[in-house]
């Protein structure tokens, strides 16, 4: 189990992140959601050991992160977002090293390294140069270094970023087992998707801040039963919002010289009405999008902007 | 203790994936050695002064000056060849002869009547010993000749006289020099035979003289090292850039494990490096068999001492090229004035104290010692310390660094 308690953390004036408070529980995926440069992966660094927080706590098993620290990090696996392998050695040598890090050894490490070998689908190139490996297999035994003693708890930072298809459904695979055998999981991605697919309870950061948290029901409910309209043209941001603001069950999400997005129930019903309040404020529409409630709408309401722009 | 030897195996078994960079430490020392090998001459016999004699005199002085110079040690190191004032300029010019002697005419008359006389001697700037040699047996020659002139005077302005009669040198005139040289040597010879002063002539022991090679070994040794030293160093990068780095500190074991790990492999490197240069050095060169463990041991240490100072420095640095280029501004002068390069031997005096106090110059001084010469324990104690100290300060620095800034930055 991971507890974050006001974790604070500053370089200088800039603040990286900001009173980040959650608990992430064993045999499940606790999603960190929000796009680059929001504080994923400080948090992580400061759960880590990596990063020392300004301010709050962490304890990873009941252990501090910060006054216990190697006893935190005994249990802790850890999956960076950029890959950390040596090249010029072979995947088992990898394990191998790795393994011992978290001190195993003997006939326990040689066990495990070839479980993984074969869990990670890299039993057949065990002893190839890192350095011939696709982008894919290293990723893959970039998971598996991580996983190699068995951790408790299991960082992963963006493991997917980069990876084909076919190898990001098998690094997704191989999460799930992880959870399945009991493991307690902190997942940070900017990917939309895999958080709605992947996690139990989500975490919506951005700025360093904690925006939103909980189950992928309870954060839909969030946005309520709502559509999300996103309009494009030359607007003007004041006369549309007055008088878009004026109609039931509309709701001005941001709103620009360029693009209205809007939170609208039942919205089929009326675009109509919408566009012509919109002609009516002297505005010019050129492109229309709608889309159902998400965890995109749902980003969109809290930060005023799309989770990846 | 264990993720020590597992880290240093990592590292090793990382270097044998790249034999070229291991080569080339070890190998670019034995080409420079090679190289200086080949300039000097290595063992072959020891250099001649060329000295070019102009003699306008012509004289008996003038000749006596010329045989003093082909007879007993000075014919071990001048080969005299008698030229013309043109020729002798000539050659001179071209670089073809360390020196030019000129015996001026009256050269005799100077000598023998306690006149004024110039020798003129014009050295080749291209050479530096060697002219050197000529202008000190010149200098030996003319303080025997004023003795000479001292004691027989008289009787060599008689001989030359004589020589110089068209009729030459009668038996009464050849009978009176004689005993007057008689008479004189009588007189002086309680003082000289005894001499009044006795000198005991003892040999100093005599200790194994080192060739050239065994001359240069340990200072292309300690090259070797340097660059072993630098290159290891480095890898701290790589750690760095390919993320390895973060991921171990995100581990249990302790940074100080991580980096003694990178130092032994580097001591193991170094030492395999010595034992083939030492090795070569018993079977090829002459270097004594019995003082080999010795110098291995002293020479890891000396490594180990190194690659802590040379990753410090890397830890420094603001990025690789950052590293490479402070270490390498530091690694490359160090050698020149570390006698690596140039032997303390050959460099100006000012210049060896100081490169023996520098790291390698310290640590090259001492395996001299230790290989052919006579190493006092305590000497090398106290190298050890000057040594080890700064070294252990440097790691103990890095890992601070390893531990902070270097690592997320």
């Amino acid at each position: 189990m991971i507890t974050v308690s006001q974790l604070g953390k500053r370089y200088g004036d800039l603040v990286a992140v900001d009173g980040v408070s959650f608990t992430a529980e064993p045999r499940s995926i606790f999603g960190l959601l929000g796009p680059n440069g929001a504080g994923k992966s400080t948090t992580i660094g400061c759960i880590s050991g990596l990063l020392t927080p300004t301010s709050g706590h962490i304890s990873v098993l009941g252990h501090d992160v910060v006054t216990d620290s190697g006893a935190a990090r005994r249990e802790l696996g850890i999956v960076p977002q950029d890959l950390a392998l040596y090249e010029d050695l072979n995947a088992r040598e990898n394990l191998a090293y790795w393994g011992a890090a978290y001190g195993l050894a003997g006939d326990a490490l040689k066990r495990r390294v070839l479980e993984v070998l074969e869990r990670i689908g890299l039993g057949d190139r065990a002893r190839e140069p890192v350095k011939r490996f696709s982008g894919g297999m290293k990723r893959r035994l970039n998971f598996g270094c991580g996983v190699v003693h068995q951790p408790k708890v299991l960082l992963l930072d963006e493991p997917t970023v980069g990876v084909d298809p076919q190898s990001r459904v098998r690094l997704l695979e191989l999460v799930r087992e992880e959870v399945a055998a009991g493991t307690c999981v902190l997942y940070t991605t900017h990917y939309m998707e895999e958080a709605q697919d992947l996690c139990d309870r989500i975490a919506i950061i951005d700025h360093g801040k904690l925006l939103s948290m909980g189950t992928l029901d309870e954060l839909r409910r969030l946005i309520g039963e709502k559509d999300v309209l996103r309009l494009s043209g030359r607007f003007d941001p004041q006369a549309a919002r007055r008088a878009l603001e004026r109609m039931d069950g509309v709701e001005v999400v941001s709103a620009d010289e360029r693009t209205l997005r809007l939170a609208v129930e039942d919205a089929t019903r009326k675009l109509a009405a919408i566009f012509s309040a919109i002609e009516a404020a002297g505005g010019e529409l050129q492109e229309t999008s709608l889309s159902q409630p998400s965890l995109e709408s749902l980003f969109i309401k809290l930060t005023g902007r799309e989770l990846r722009e | 203790m264990r993720f020590v030897l597992t880290s240093a195996l990592k590292d090793l078994r990382r270097r044998l994936t790249d034999p070229a960079a291991l080569l080339m430490w070890m190998g670019l020392p034995i080409l420079i050695g090679a190289l200086l090998s080949l300039i000097d001459g290595g063992n072959g016999p020891a250099p001649k002064a060329h000295l070019l004699i102009v003699d306008e005199d012509q004289s008996l002085v003038s000749r006596l000056l010329i045989g003093g110079s082909r007879q007993g040690r000075l014919a071990e190191f001048l080969d005299v060849e008698i030229v013309t004032a043109d020729a002798g300029r000539r050659k001179i010019d071209h670089g073809d002869a360390s020196a030019l002697l000129t015996i001026p005419k009256g050269f005799e008359d100077g000598v023998l009547r306690e006149q004024p006389a110039t020798l003129t001697l014009v050295t080749n700037p291209a050479e530096r010993i060697l002219p050197v040699i000529i202008e000190e047996g010149l200098k030996m020659l003319v303080e025997a000749a004023f003795y000479v002139q001292r004691l027989f005077g008289q009787q060599l302005r008689e001989i030359a006289d004589s020589i110089r009669s068209v009729r030459g040198p009668s038996s009464e005139g050849v009978a009176a020099v004689s005993r007057a040289f008689n008479d004189r040597l009588r007189a002086v010879q309680a003082t000289l035979f005894p001499p009044v002063l006795e000198l005991e002539a003892k040999a100093a022991p005599k200790e194994d003289q080192p060739n050239f090679w065994a001359l240069f070994l340990p200072g292309l040794l300690l090259m070797s090292l340097m660059f072993t030293a630098q290159g290891m160093s480095l890898d701290i990068w790589i750690e760095k850039t390919s993320g390895t780095l973060r991921r171990l500190l995100s581990t249990p074991q302790r940074v100080a494990s991580f980096l003694m790990g990178k130092l032994v492999a580097s001591v193991t490197i170094m030492a395999l490096a010595v034992v083939v240069a030492l090795g070569l050095g018993v079977v090829m060169f002459g270097v004594p068999m019995a003082r080999a463990p010795l110098a291995l041991v002293w020479a890891a240490f000396a490594g180990a001492a190194l690659f802590s100072y040379l990753v410090l420095i890397q830890v420094l640095s603001t990025s690789t090229r950052g590293g490479q280029f402070l270490s390498s501004m530091i690694v490359f002068p160090l050698i020149m004035i570390g006698g690596s390069f140039f032997p303390f031997e050959v460099m100006p005096a000012w210049m060896a104290r100081i490169g023996r106090w520098t790291p390698n110059g310290l640590a090259v001084a001492k395996i001299k010692e230790i290989l052919f010469g006579h190493p006092e324990p305590g000497a090398l104690a106290v190298a050890a310390v000057a040594l080890g100290v700064p070294a252990a300060v440097a790691f103990w620095l890095a890992v601070r660094r390893l531990r902070g800034q270097f690592a997320v930055s």
